[in-house]
C-alpha cells in the first residue's frame, strides 16, 4: 500500500486491512494515534515508563479488537482514548495516598537559559497542580484542554453526559485557579 | 490582560505551555507497538482453524436433509423430465383407447333421454 493513498484511508478500512494481515495498516494506524494516547497517558501519570506501557497496552487491545471491529460503531480515536483513560484512572486509584515527593520532578537540562528555566518551571507548577485534582476531573481538564477535544467526545470516552463533562472541566479549572493562586510570581505571571 | 492575570489565574496561558511541551513517542517504543501488531497477528494466524473447501454437492445434500431426501429429489426430478419430453399425458399412461371411452359415453344420447323425459312430465 503507497503511503500517499494510506493516507486517506479511513480508521475502520485500516482496522480492516490490518486483520487481514497489512502490516502497513498497522503502521499507519499506530502512526496516527499513539503520538496521542501517549501525550495523554503521559500528562495523566507524569511517568514516562508508565506512560509508554499504558499507550501500548491500548495498542495492543487495538490490534486485539480487529478483527471484531464494528465499521461505523465508535471512532478508532475515541476507543483508544477510553481505554488508555481507564488505564490511567486504574494506576492513579493504585497510586493513591502515594506522597506527592514520590512523583519524579522533570529533570532540567544543563542550558541555563531564563526561557528554558521558565517554560519547564510553568510545566512543572501546571503538573503538580493538576496531580492535587481528583482523577476524573484531571481526566476531563487533560482531554477538553490540553488535548482539545469536544465535550461530546469526552463524554464518550468517560462514558459520562456532556453536562456531567462541563461540569466536570468546570470543577477542575476552578480547583486549579486556586492551588495556582499566589504562584504568578513563580512562574512569570502577574506581578 | 494584566488584570486578568493579577487577579485570575490565566490557565489558557498556561495549557498553551504544556501542550507545547508533549511527549512525543521514540522510535523505539514505535517499534515495540509494532512488534506487538505483528505477533498479535501471527498469533491469530495460528488459532485459526483450516477451513478446506466443500465440495458443492456435499452443500446440496446438507442443505436437502440426508440420503433418503436426496434420493426422492432426483426420482422426482427424473420423472418430471420424462414428462417433458413426452408429447402428451396419454402418451405417457398408455391410455390409447380414448377414442373408446368417448364412444361408451355419448354425449348425444345423454341429451336425448334428458329431452325426453322433460317432454313426459309436460303432458303430464
Amino acid at each position: 500500500m503507497p503511503f500517499d493513498a494510506s493516507s486517506e484511508i479511513h480508521d475502520d478500512a485500516l482496522m480492516v486491512l490490518y486483520a487481514n494481515g497489512d502490516g502497513e495498516a498497522a503502521r499507519i494506524l499506530a502512526a496516527r494515534h499513539t503520538k496521542r494516547v501517549l501525550a495523554l497517558a503521559y500528562r495523566m501519570l507524569q511517568n514516562q515508563a508508565a506512560a509508554e506501557d499504558v499507550a501500548q497496552e491500548a495498542m495492543i487491545r487495538l490490534w486485539k479488537i480487529a478483527p471484531e471491529w464494528r465499521r461505523g460503531e465508535a471512532k478508532v480515536s475515541t476507543w483508544l482514548y477510553r481505554i488508555a483513560s481507564n488505564l490511567c484512572l486504574d494506576q492513579l486509584r493504585k497510586k493513591r495516598g502515594a506522597a506527592l515527593d514520590d512523583i519524579a520532578e522533570p529533570e532540567d537540562d544543563a542550558a541555563s537559559v531564563e526561557e528554558v528555566m521558565l517554560h519547564k518551571t510553568r510545566v512543572a507548577t501546571l503538573n503538580e497542580a493538576m496531580n492535587e485534582l481528583p482523577e476524573r476531573q484531571k481526566l476531563a481538564v487533560t482531554l477538553r484542554h490540553l488535548d482539545e477535544m469536544a465535550n461530546p467526545e469526552i463524554a464518550e470516552i468517560m462514558d459520562i453526559s456532556v453536562e456531567a463533562v462541563e461540569s466536570l472541566t468546570s470543577r477542575g479549572k476552578r480547583t486549579l485557579r486556586a492551588l495556582l493562586q499566589g504562584q504568578e510570581a513563580k512562574i512569570g505571571y502577574g506581578t | 490582560m494584566t488584570n486578568k492575570l493579577q487577579n485570575e489565574f490565566d490557565l489558557d496561558a498556561l495549557f498553551a505551555t504544556e501542550k507545547s511541551d508533549a511527549i512525543t513517542p521514540s522510535d523505539t517504543f514505535m517499534a515495540r507497538v509494532l512488534a506487538d501488531a505483528d505477533e498479535i497477528h501471527a498469533a491469530r494466524q495460528k488459532l485459526a482453524p483450516v477451513v478446506s473447501p466443500t465440495p458443492w454437492w456435499q452443500g446440496f445434500v446438507q442443505h436437502l436433509g440426508d440420503w433418503q431426501a436426496v434420493s426422492a429429489f432426483a426420482t422426482c426430478a427424473c420423472f418430471g423430465l420424462y414428462l417433458g419430453y413426452a408429447s402428451t399425458f396419454d402418451q405417457v399412461l398408455g391410455l390409447v383407447q380414448s377414442q373408446e371411452t368417448a364412444d361408451l359415453l355419448d354425449v348425444r344420447d345423454s341429451f336425448s333421454v334428458a329431452s325426453e323425459f322433460e317432454i313426459s312430465f309436460l303432458e303430464g
